[in-house]
């Protein structure tokens, strides 16, 4: 039965000028409502799942109270100028929001074009000159990543795996990044690492900054397909929700398939033959869990090795995402962010001292608190090496 | 360009005290950016959205603040005092009635940063700090296996010292009841300066009930900073029904059978035969009934028992099984109608008032009959939604396109004042949950009477002589 055919009824009894008045209006201008005046119009109804709207705790740098700005600033009732814009940057892309959304929206989705468009006029917090000088002049969020890493990188040789650590990896977690490889090389494929410091383009991308995102991604793809590799594999969500989800839509092909290191682990779990008698809690990336749809990946992964998993107070897609230094709020207020990882840290080290995490991102956000935090991967190869 | 306009401002700006605020709490706890000031000078009253999208506004606060500690609040309400400026106090922001608004300017006072949780589970309640956000209690509960039992529509986005400023309720209110019934003790910041703390007791008779002065206060008295609440173990048994019954009047006397029975299922929906359409759409028996939906929840051998009273009690309706009602707990935190429709021109509303059962059948038609007879109202339809031994809550739902000749403000103030009047009329309560705010404020007088109304009016002389708190509403 059509759902909303009681409104029909409802409107029994009311005069027919009325009645056609709402008529016309339904039939006209309802499809001329746009997104980001919905959201404006919302009572914040997915708030609590924001983790800026839950430490930051304002008004507005919650999600709706951002696109309310952003509606203001769009129709032109405030100027734009460096205070009025700052609010659309308090954000971390984790799309948590859109969980809890009626519409389903992401408000990072709903205001990228206006951060876009005052990009594009050079108003924006002075707090992201530095990343964009990065993007633009080293490709990358970090000014010329120099890694120590160096894998047997050889574009003529056939191979199964082209391991992209991304960023974050390369800068910081150099041996873990080396280890992953012998795990690869464990469960039957020959592996190889891709260690150039070129970005996937995620914050330019998340920015609102459509030409750098693309140039960027052009040159990343341009040299992962020089590799003849049937897979490549990466741990971190962001990189592999851009090589497999957004860089389509710009026609943008990567030749090899694209996996999270959880997932291609999972399908050869077997293979390792492992089981732990461990406690752990984890944390859930909410790039994997919401924009990959992998909801219960990290922890089916883990039960599936024997921990007694604990689950903490929010996981899967109500997962509260750290402020890592891919979001855009890392760059805007490192106080904030900060904040955020350790309000994420204390509710999950009151479950266990092991805290699993499913990418280097979400290890450096955790790290420096205290207690254990491990990525997935690196977790294996310990548990392998122990043996 | 155009500039934000105030539209119910009602003193000067006062742009001396920002520097002041910095010295006192420091300049991280203070704002008086353009986009905060905006942020903070509205709540979620509907008609004020449809200022919104005109970029004006009720009216912006002086100074936003952002206090951490029981000591940032003393030197607010000291400073505040000593030189006779308005407090505000802010949590959720999701009141629907302009309690929230500065209409006279001076300090809004986001209170979200008071957010600690200490569960006492031997002792079964849990002490939450007053900016809380409500999905987040609920989830810290569960994680322990608990419940609060509280589920008003705002759960996702109000805070816990919002729900007692506004004596707020959830859907599942039959068992679990109200706020009030929910709170053991609290702790405020009142005039001049001073923590007041009122301890969690399973009960007390050691002198009138202080709690009691902070629920439905609105933040006349104080800044409520922590709330004592009772918990409960996460139900192990949940049953699901629901019935057709042939009017409001049959449905109104099965449910009111169930109550005097003792009986407690946790919700109980009755729902007139327009949004019986709504909720039933999946049901064909429905149409051109009343449906209600009944959630009974907790200890497995109670909730069978309660399940033999409802059966018993609505045995001449026709049952529906569980279909509406796994419908409504999945959409009924979908907030989308202000969303979907103010947009277009038109103003959406709820209204809910509570009455005794001997008149709850005239109140509703009178109420409708009311509503519909408005030039440009489209839609008015109710359900009822909180049930006692004494009575029912009714929750009325309207929607109008005022054509040219009238204003919306002229058709929403029109609707309005239909309302209230039948429900002074039928000597019923003008409100049941969502409280007074700037709304509601010329019927209070009325629907309490004048000697109650003076009351209240000596005791905020005596805690706020010089009316900091909320100035401004319940016009008080």
């Amino acid at each position: 039965m059509f759902k909303d055919k009681w409104v029909i009824e409802a409107m029994k009894g009311t005069s027919l000028g009325t009645k056609l008045s709402a008529l016309k209006r339904f039939i006209l201008d309802k499809s001329k409502i746009d997104d980001l005046t919905k959201c404006a119009l919302c009572p914040n109804m997915c708030r609590f799942a924001c983790p800026i709207n839950i430490v930051h705790a304002r008004e507005t740098t919650s999600p709706a109270g951002k696109s309310r700005i952003a509606y203001l600033l769009r129709e032109n009732f405030i100027p734009v100028n460096q205070d009025n814009v700052e609010p659309l940057y308090y954000c971390i892309n984790c799309d948590a929001c859109s969980v809890h959304c009626p519409y389903s929206y992401s408000v990072n989705d709903l205001i990228k074009p206006m951060r876009s468009n005052i990009l594009s006029s050079g108003i924006y917090p002075s707090s992201i000159n530095a990343l964009i000088n990065n993007l633009k002049e080293s490709k990358c969020i970090y000014p010329e990543l120099k890694t120590r890493v160096s894998g047997s990188i050889n574009n003529e040789e056939k191979i199964d795996v082209l391991y992209f650590p991304g960023c974050i990896a390369l800068k910081y977690y150099e041996n873990e990044v080396m280890g992953a490889l012998r795990i690869f090389e464990k469960i039957g494929f020959k592996a190889s690492l891709f260690n150039k410091p070129i970005d996937c383009g995620y914050i330019a991308y998340e920015l609102g900054i459509e030409s750098l995102f693309i140039e960027i991604a052009r040159s990343l793809v341009d040299e992962l397909n020089k590799f003849d590799a049937r897979f490549i594999v990466s741990p971190c969500p962001e990189c592999v929700y851009m090589l497999r989800e957004v860089y389509p839509h710009y026609k943008i092909k990567v030749r090899a398939k694209i996996y999270h290191t959880l997932e291609f682990i999972s399908n050869h779990l077997d293979k390792l033959d492992l089981r732990i008698s461990d406690e752990a809690t984890y944390h859930d990336s909410t790039t994997l869990s919401i924009k990959l749809d992998e909801p219960e990946l990290l922890l089916d992964v883990l039960s599936r090795l024997g921990i007694k998993v604990i689950s903490p107070v929010r996981y899967g897609k109500n997962s509260f995402e750290t402020a890592s230094e891919n979001s855009i709020l890392y760059w805007v207020n490192k106080d904030l962010a900060n904040e955020i990882n350790k309000e994420r840290f204390n509710e999950l080290r009151r479950f266990s001292s092991k805290i699993i995490v499913p990418s280097y991102a979400s290890k450096k956000s955790l790290e420096g608190f205290g207690g254990e935090v491990i990525e997935i991967m690196e977790f294996l190869l310990k548990e392998i090496e122990k043996r | 360009m155009n500039e934000i306009k105030e539209v119910m401002r009602k003193a000067p700006r006062n742009r001396e005290i920002i520097n002041e605020l910095m010295k006192l709490l420091g300049a991280r706890k203070v704002s008086d950016k353009l986009t905060d000031l905006i942020s903070y000078s509205h709540d979620y009253w509907p008609i004020t959205f449809q200022w919104f999208l005109k970029g004006e506004v009720p009216s912006l606060p002086d100074a936003v603040v952002f206090p951490d500690s029981i000591q940032d609040l003393i030197k607010l309400v000291k400073f505040a005092n000593e030189n006779n400026i308005p407090i505000y106090t802010y949590g959720g922001g999701s009141g629907v009635l302009g309690a929230a608004v500065p209409e006279y300017g001076g300090i809004v006072v986001d209170m979200k940063k008071f957010r600690n949780i200490e569960i006492y589970p031997e002792d079964m309640y849990v002490e939450a700090g007053a900016g809380v956000n409500g999905m987040a209690l609920e989830m810290f509960l569960n994680r322990y296996g608990f419940t609060l039992g509280h589920f008003p529509q705002s759960l996702y986005t109000s805070t816990v010292g919002g729900w007692i400023s506004t004596k707020a309720i959830g859907q599942f209110s039959v068992k679990y009841g109200g706020i009030e019934d929910m709170l053991l003790g609290l702790e405020a910041v009142i005039p001049p300066g001073e923590h007041l703390i009122i301890k969690p007791d399973p009960r007390a008779a050691v002198g009138p009930d202080l709690k009691s002065l902070f629920v439905e206060s609105e933040g006349l008295f104080g800044i409520i900073t922590k709330a004592y609440l009772k918990i409960w173990p996460y139900p192990e048994k949940r049953i699901l029904l629901s019935y057709a019954s042939p009017d409001l009047e049959d449905a109104l006397r099965s449910v009111r059978k169930i109550m005097i029975s003792g009986a407690r299922p946790a919700v109980i929906r009755v729902y007139d035969k327009v949004e019986t359409l709504k909720w039933f759409y999946m049901s064909k028996k429905a149409k051109g009934r009343v449906g209600t939906i009944i959630v009974i929840e907790g200890n497995k051998d109670l909730v069978e028992a309660e399940r033999r009273i409802v059966e018993d009690a609505f045995s001449s309706s026709i049952p529906l099984g569980e279909e509406p009602v796994k419908y409504w707990l999945k959409n009924r935190f979908n907030v989308r109608e202000i969303s979907d429709y103010l947009p277009l021109g038109i103003i959406i509303d709820t209204i809910e008032v509570a009455v005794g059962w001997s008149n709850a059948i005239n109140l509703y038609n009178d109420v409708i009959n009311a509503i519909k007879s408005i030039e440009g109202t489209l839609i008015a339809f109710a359900h009822a939604s909180h049930f006692y031994p004494q009575g029912v809550c009714f929750y009325f739902i309207f929607g109008g396109l005022p054509g040219k000749e009238k204003g919306v403000l002229e058709y929403y103030n029109e609707v309005w004042s239909s309302v209230m009047n039948a429900v002074i009329k039928y000597n019923g309560a003008i409100s049941h949950h969502h409280g007074v705010g700037r709304m509601r404020s010329k019927w209070i007088k009325k629907s309490i009477g004048e000697s109650a109304f003076n009351l209240i009016k000596r005791i905020k002389e005596a805690i706020d002589g010089k009316n900091i708190m909320n100035r401004g509403n319940m016009v008080i």
